[in-house]
């Protein structure tokens, strides 16, 4: 058993080694912005992931309200947490991508607004979580969240851009990626993929571990009181 | 009773609370009035430039004013476990959820209607008209629609005044966005046409929403 | 060869570019740290919890 999650382990550590090597020595240097274009391959992955795990996220609320499967409620903490990670890190990087190329640190260009406001529904899904005195209550009310925000986003998609139609620069005009350059993307797609499985089975495992704890001195307190 | 009636009882209740209490009006009137004031001295534009800053400024106040009244409307209810006390009746929970809307859909469109007001007297700008109502009032049913179900949860909290920023305005973000970008069209001359893009965003997010926040109101009052 | 001279031209940024990744695996790291520390000392209240089940 150890060894298996000591494989587990590694794996993502090999993987973001290889990773780093693709990237900075295998994928080709960007010929209308330089070096400064390797930013991609860490913002571009840990901005989709960040999407699809709340759309995760959303997706196991509405199961546990239906449910109110514990384990399914620890996977999306676990889940929401990590997302938080790398929602915060797709910010940082676009933020300092942007302002080389585009000589500001920040637009209100639709993507970014959406990704700035799932930011802040992600904060305060862990924070109404931790908030919440009584547990369960607590998961309910981030489980409600996680549905709310997951219809929240598109909506929030569509009014910015419709916002943004009339004036704005051109921003993001998607010439067609090199088979070079799209290679390296898809393998550190899979790295930080990995990663993130990684982190949240190990968030995952110690939700478990407290659940396991409080359970048991519950049975202690009922069998001192008997 | 039939559902309707239900409704009405409750509805009848909120409001004689709040014109015994004036909990809510208060709250939010002479918090937005503040708000008023303080931007006086913090912005000086000019004519032109209130035409396209004013309609934001007007919102913005609009919302947090809204938020420090929904904040107070509930406290009643929760000081007392009044909700649950409904519940244990066995009034139907959509509408338990829909008698709060209500009540705060009107109140949020009053506190708009009366903060508009200041708005003109003290600070020039002159937004108002007949159109405005209406997107007064789209704005305000989904506002209100939001703030119920959050403001119920943010309750239960340990910090209620800071969670329930934080829950409701990214939520209520894009009806901000719509309501604004018709105010400023109305400012600027436009007619209102229910073909509005914006129109539609107003009108479908209140759809969206009012089918949903019942659905997970009903699941968290459970307890 | 030809390439090669238009790269030069360009302007690096490498300050920018290895501020990202130095925050990522800062905060990557962090997060992981995190977690580990959590893990240990949950793993020692679980081989309590064992060993008090043990004795009763």
């Amino acid at each position: 058993m150890k060894k298996i999650r000591n494989i587990l382990l590694a794996m993502p550590i090999v993987l973001m080694l290889v990773n780093i090597y693709l990237i900075f020595l295998v994928a080709p240097t960007d010929i209308n912005l330089g070096h400064i274009q390797r930013i991609f391959y860490l913002h571009v992955p840990t901005a989709l992931l960040s999407f699809v795990v709340f759309f995760t996220v959303a997706g196991l609320s509405v199961s546990y309200l239906i449910n109110k499967n514990k384990a399914v409620d620890r996977l999306s903490q676990a889940l929401a947490e990590v997302g938080l990670v790398y929602v915060t890190l797709a910010l940082i990087t676009g933020s300092i991508w942007a302002k080389p190329v585009w000589g500001v640190w920040w637009t209100w260009e639709p993507r970014l607004t959406t990704t700035l406001i799932l930011w802040f529904i992600y904060v305060a899904y862990v924070m109404v979580r931790s908030y919440t005195a009584d547990t369960n209550r607590g998961s309910k009310f981030a489980a409600v969240l996680g549905i709310v925000g997951g219809i929240n986003v598109p909506i929030v998609y569509y009014s910015v851009m419709l916002r943004s139609i009339h004036p704005g620069p051109v921003i993001g005009d998607e010439t067609k990626l090199p088979d070079s350059m799209l290679w390296v993307l898809v393998f550190s797609l899979i790295t930080f993929g990995v990663v993130l499985l990684a982190l949240v089975k190990e968030r995952h495992f110690t939700l478990y571990a407290d659940q396991v704890i409080s359970d048991h001195k519950l049975r202690r307190q009922q069998k001192s009181i008997i | 009773m039939n559902l309707m009636s239900t409704l009405l009882l409750l509805l009848k209740k909120d409001l004689v609370l709040e014109w015994r209490t004036k909990e809510f009006i208060t709250a939010s009137l002479v918090f937005g009035m503040l708000i008023v004031v303080v931007l006086n001295f913090g912005i000086r534009l000019t004519n032109d430039q209130w035409a396209t800053a004013g309609p934001g400024i007007l919102w913005v106040c609009f919302i947090l004013s809204g938020i420090i009244g929904v904040g107070r409307a509930f406290q009643n209810d929760f000081d007392n476990d009044a909700l649950i006390g409904i519940d244990l009746l066995g009034v139907n929970r959509d509408i338990i959820f829909l008698s709060k809307t209500f009540s705060c859909l009107i109140f949020v469109f009053t506190m708009e209607l009366v903060l508009v007001i200041p708005f003109i007297a003290l600070l020039g700008f002159n937004p108002f008209s007949v159109s405005l109502l209406a997107v007064m009032g789209l704005f305000s049913l989904g506002f209100s629609i939001v703030s119920t179900l959050f403001v119920f949860v943010a309750n239960q909290t340990k910090s209620k005044d800071v969670i329930m920023y934080i829950l409701i305005l990214p939520v209520v973000l894009p009806i901000l966005i719509a309501s604004v970008e018709l105010t400023r069209e109305l400012v600027s001359g436009y007619e209102l046409s229910f073909t509005n893009h914006w129109i539609v965003i107003l009108a479908g997010f209140n759809l969206v929403y009012l089918v949903i926040c019942p659905w997970l109101f009903g699941i968290i009052l459970d307890e | 060869m030809y390439m090669f001279l238009l790269q030069a031209n360009l302007p690096s940024n490498l300050g920018y570019l290895s501020a990202a990744y130095f925050v990522a695996w800062i905060m990557l790291f962090g997060y992981l740290i995190f977690i580990a520390k959590k893990r240990r000392s949950l793993e020692i209240t679980l081989e309590n919890i064992k060993n008090e089940d043990k004795e009763l």
